[in-house]
């Protein structure tokens, strides 16, 4: 699945067409979702990314899905002369300015898109420092909390510059036409990329899948196991498919077998732990 | 079960992370213009990318990074109890390059570090500084062993796959010609070695081939070099005088018929290279701290990490039975061929 959060509803607009997206809540934060991706606009500021953040990935943990990956999308200011208005960017360095925190993205997948570096601010002022190439309310916020919930390879933050930021002159108001053709300029980039990190994504899967786990815990209640037997059980199942490169699906013979007593169990545990370890 | 590299992969050092400090160093200049293809992104400290703890080491080892590093900590360690130190009281060893490209399933770094970038100090003259100290140190208290250093220099890497980017072995190898009274030890299981033939050999300089049955490099030593191309560079060593080990470790449980497969292996050594060149055989079955093999379970798909081993003392390794088993039986096997006062079990 993938996680979108971006600021504005505008800069939300053109991606919400583009992946047919529904709208499903309001509140806390405004959402909205198909079968592949899910998306929220969190509203400016660094306080507002993390709670939405967070309240998108809240479900992400307890699936143990390492096909997730979320990105926070929007535009953001350039500090340098590195990249021009209407530049995609794939950030490698988020910095948080105010509290000095640095993030970096794990980017193991092969791109094709520029990349920079990020620091969010709370507010601009006069002794404001330019230390990175771009700058932003929201990612390192994002950053923060997403990777709490994923590995730091499946977090990502990409922007698209939509103004130069400059110490003397004050920032300009940007239309929402001129934001939404930004971001209608790069749909194909942002979603040829999406799909490079979910193939990639997609090469990490842990040896139990759900099928194997239902096997074991069905095992488990039918046979009395403890749980140290349990996780026992798990661990020679994990053997045997790590070894065979299949599940051990002989072990559905024991779905039905109720033990008389505990000794019993026991042996049969120990023979059907031999028959794994083989 | 291995994953191979995908073409949705970065390539080996896209990116470069360099700590600001490591700027001063000539060094990083030279890694950088040998790799002037990869992203660079500035950081402050190596552990802000190395040690998070939010890291997938199993995808990583798909599309490495580097780090390059200032080391600001500890330079020299004690060898572990786990590795062997050839009855020498003072066994150290050090890192200055961490991790490994080489892809090994029983690789106790997986378990120990939370990232497989590749991490280079750069500071290697703190090494040496350090060193100098110690050997001075040992000199002034001959109660603390014979006087002599034994020093691992590729424990936590094997460094020579990385020669032609970060020069280091022209330093050791003068560092070594200069001090006698340092044994220096590099482990490896590349092919790498003609880099050796540009000097002269040294009495107190050895390289320890790691070597295991065609088999076994097959399953569970991804990307490293056949039986057959290390016992070649072996010979090619020898012959030019190097003093040189071999490591039959970890010897790992292949299968029922394991024996007959060890059995044919040290055939095959004793009819590739002159065993009576060789300096000393180490053996050792796999073993490894718990901890590091709960981290194998997590990632891993491999059955190195679900055999069921025994623990004790937070040492994981296969049961005491099997363990002597393989041990005596490997030992046997060698010392039909090979002077057993040489061979040393870990
Ligand atoms: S060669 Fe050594 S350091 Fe490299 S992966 Fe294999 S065991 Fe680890």
């Amino acid at each position: 699945m993938l996680y979108i959060i971006s600021a504005m509803g505008i800069e939300a607009r053109a991606i919400i067409k583009y992946l047919n997206l529904k709208k499903t809540t309001d509140r806390p934060f405004e959402t909205y979702q198909n079968e592949e991706a899910h998306l929220v606009i969190s509203g400016v500021g660094k306080i507002n990314a993390a709670g939405a953040t967070s309240y998108l990935l809240k479900d992400t943990l307890k699936d143990l899905n390492h096909s997730d990956y979320a990105i926070n999308l929007g535009i953001c200011g350039s500090l340098n002369n590195k990249f021009n208005v209407g530049d995609l960017v794939l950030v490698n360095k988020v910095v948080d300015y105010e509290k000095k925190r640095k993030y970096y993205t794990d980017i193991l997948v092969k791109h094709n898109l520029k990349e920079g570096s990020i620091q969010s601010i709370d507010t601009l002022h006069s002794n404001y420092e330019f230390e990175e190439d771009l700058v932003d309310m929201e990612s390192s916020a994002f950053f923060e909390i997403a990777s709490k919930f994923l590995s730091v390879h499946q977090v990502y933050v990409l922007k698209i510059v939509s103004d130069k930021v400059s110490k003397n002159q004050p920032l300009e108001r940007l239309t929402n036409k001129y934001i939404d053709e930004l971001i209608y300029d790069k749909l194909e980039e942002i979603f040829s990329f999406t799909k490079l990190v979910s193939s990639l994504l997609k090469l990490f899967q842990p040896i139990l899948q759900q099928q194997d786990e239902e096997i074991i815990k069905k095992i488990s209640i039918t046979l009395k196991l403890t749980f140290s037997q349990t996780k026992q059980l798990e661990n020679a199942y994990a053997y045997f498919k790590s070894n065979k490169k299949v599940s051990p699906l002989f072990l559905e013979e024991y779905f039905n077998y109720i033990p008389k007593s505990k000794k019993e169990r026991d042996a049969i545990f120990e023979d059907l732990k031999t028959k794994l370890y083989k | 079960m291995k994953i191979s590299k995908q073409n949705y992969t970065n390539e080996t050092f896209s990116h470069i992370y360099i700590e600001k400090d490591a700027l001063n160093y000539p060094l990083t200049n030279e890694i950088t213009s040998k790799l002037n293809k990869s992203k660079i992104v500035y950081i402050d400290n190596y552990n802000e990318i190395f040690s998070r703890k939010n890291q997938n080491p199993f995808l990583q080892k798909l599309s490495p990074s580097l780090i390059l590093a200032v080391n600001k900590g500890d330079f020299i360690y004690k060898g572990s109890p786990l590795c062997h130190d050839f009855e020498q009281q003072n066994f150290y060893y050090t890192n200055f390059i961490v991790n490994c490209l080489f892809d090994c399933d029983y690789c106790y770094l997986k378990g120990m570090n939370f990232s497989s970038h590749i991490l280079f100090f750069v500071n290697l003259s703190d090494y040496f500084h350090e060193l100098s100290r110690l050997i001075n140190e040992i000199k002034e208290r001959p109660e603390r062993g014979q006087g002599k250093i034994y020093l691992s220099i590729s424990y936590d890497s094997d460094i020579l796959l990385f020669e032609g980017i970060y020069p280091f072995l022209k330093e050791w190898i003068e560092f070594a010609e200069a001090n006698p009274l340092i044994t220096i030890e590099i482990r490896t299981k590349s092919t790498n070695y003609k880099k050796f033939l540009n000097y002269s050999p040294l009495e107190n300089l050895i390289i320890t081939w790691s070597i295991s049955p065609q088999e076994a490099i097959e399953k569970y030593e991804k990307n490293t070099p056949s039986l057959e191309r290390r016992l070649m560079a072996i010979s090619q060593l020898l012959q030019k005088g190097w003093k040189v080990n071999l490591a039959l470790d970890p010897i790992l449980y292949i299968g029922e018929n394991w024996q007959e497969k060890y059995k044919e292996f040290i055939n095959s050594i004793s009819k590739k290279i002159n065993l009576k060149k060789i300096n000393a055989i180490t053996l050792g079955v796999f073993r490894i701290p718990v901890d590091y093999l709960k981290r194998f379970k997590k990632f891993f798909k491999s059955p190195i990490a679900f055999f069921p081993y025994q623990t004790t003392n937070g040492v994981s390794t296969y049961p005491e039975e099997l363990k002597s088993k393989m041990i005596e039986f490997v030992y046997s096997e060698l010392e039909k061929i090979y002077n057993k006062t040489n061979i040393y079990v870990v």
